[in-house]
């Protein structure tokens, strides 16, 4: 019985009630004042560079320039690949000639005429 | 929307009056928020590291605020993201279990010189500190700042019934820790 009355007891001193909501912390002296003051001067509006206000400019001229040298290898690449494959089919087709044939059509028709 | 909150973003709305409207921000509301990660941090550096942060975020944000709730419940919820953004990246750094990230916590509070807490409320703290990071906040805006459960919800995006249950819980949790430990 005793036992029981003692954590009653416990219970209502550990109640939140009894504790009550003082928050147990402090802070230095005039600290929200100079917090104020300190954040005033950090966001003191200060103008602004002729290079800051140009740079998303410039970064939009970079990228379009970036685009144009790009497209202009990718097209010259091409062009050269197409020149390539061309001459690489004509010098294909001269390699399937021989040199001996290439003599025969080469001489006139009166050498046969005149072998008869 | 208050009168006050109304003439405030008239003002930021002018460019000339923009810093003098967030600095009477800062002055207006800057107790509230501070006791707010205070009893998130506990430890003094620590919440006004973290209501710099609050403050330059809100400065950064400030254009894309359109006033659709109260300001201070907009600076509530950025300084809640920050405080726990802040416990998130000391729990990373310590690389410690959660309770040994408890155990820190509390000594930390029982060495900074800006806590005068008795026994009593030295035990409160150590409890509240066993509890999850969200009911903590509930608990904490509860208990100490009395923040209505309608304000609550606008700050935490929580359910008003959602608030009320992790408060009874958070509630009971403490007052058996306050027994046990006894």
């Amino acid at each position: 019985m005793l036992f029981k009355v003692k954590v009653k007891v416990m219970e209502t001193n550990m109640n939140l009630n009894k504790i009550g909501n003082r928050k147990p912390f402090t802070v230095p002296e005039n600290y929200f004042e100079q917090f104020a003051d300190k954040f005033e001067t950090q966001i003191s509006i200060k103008p602004l560079s002729p290079i800051k206000l140009l740079r998303p400019w410039l970064y939009m001229a970079a990228m379009f320039m970036g685009v144009f040298f790009m497209a202009k290898i990718a097209f010259t690449v091409y062009n050269d690949n197409k020149l390539t494959a061309t001459e690489n089919y004509e010098l294909y087709v001269m390699s399937q000639l021989n040199d001996v044939e290439n003599l025969d059509y080469s001489e006139p028709i009166e050498n046969e005429n005149s072998k008869k | 929307m208050n009168q006050t909150d109304v003439e405030l973003l008239t003002m930021l709305a002018d460019p000339k009056r923009k810093s003098l409207a967030f600095s009477s921000i800062v002055r207006n509301y800057q107790e509230r928020i501070y006791w707010h990660i205070r009893k998130m941090v506990l430890v003094h550096d620590d919440a006004n590291d973290v209501m710099q942060n609050t403050f330059l975020k809100a400065w950064n944000g400030i254009d894309s605020f359109r006033g659709d709730s109260l300001i201070s419940t907009w600076l509530y919820r950025i300084a809640t993201n920050e405080s726990l953004t802040f416990l998130t990246n000391k729990r990373l750094k310590n690389l410690q279990s959660m309770d040994d990230e408890e155990s820190l916590m509390f000594q930390n509070l029982q060495a900074d010189s800006y806590f005068d807490g008795n026994e009593v409320e030295q035990k409160l703290q150590e409890a509240i500190l066993t509890l999850p990071e969200k009911q903590r906040l509930v608990f904490n805006m509860k208990y100490f700042e009395d923040i209505t459960y309608e304000e609550m919800e606008s700050i935490l995006g929580t359910s008003v019934g959602a608030l009320k249950a992790s408060f009874h819980h958070a509630v009971k949790k403490i007052e058996r820790f306050l027994i046990e430990e006894k």
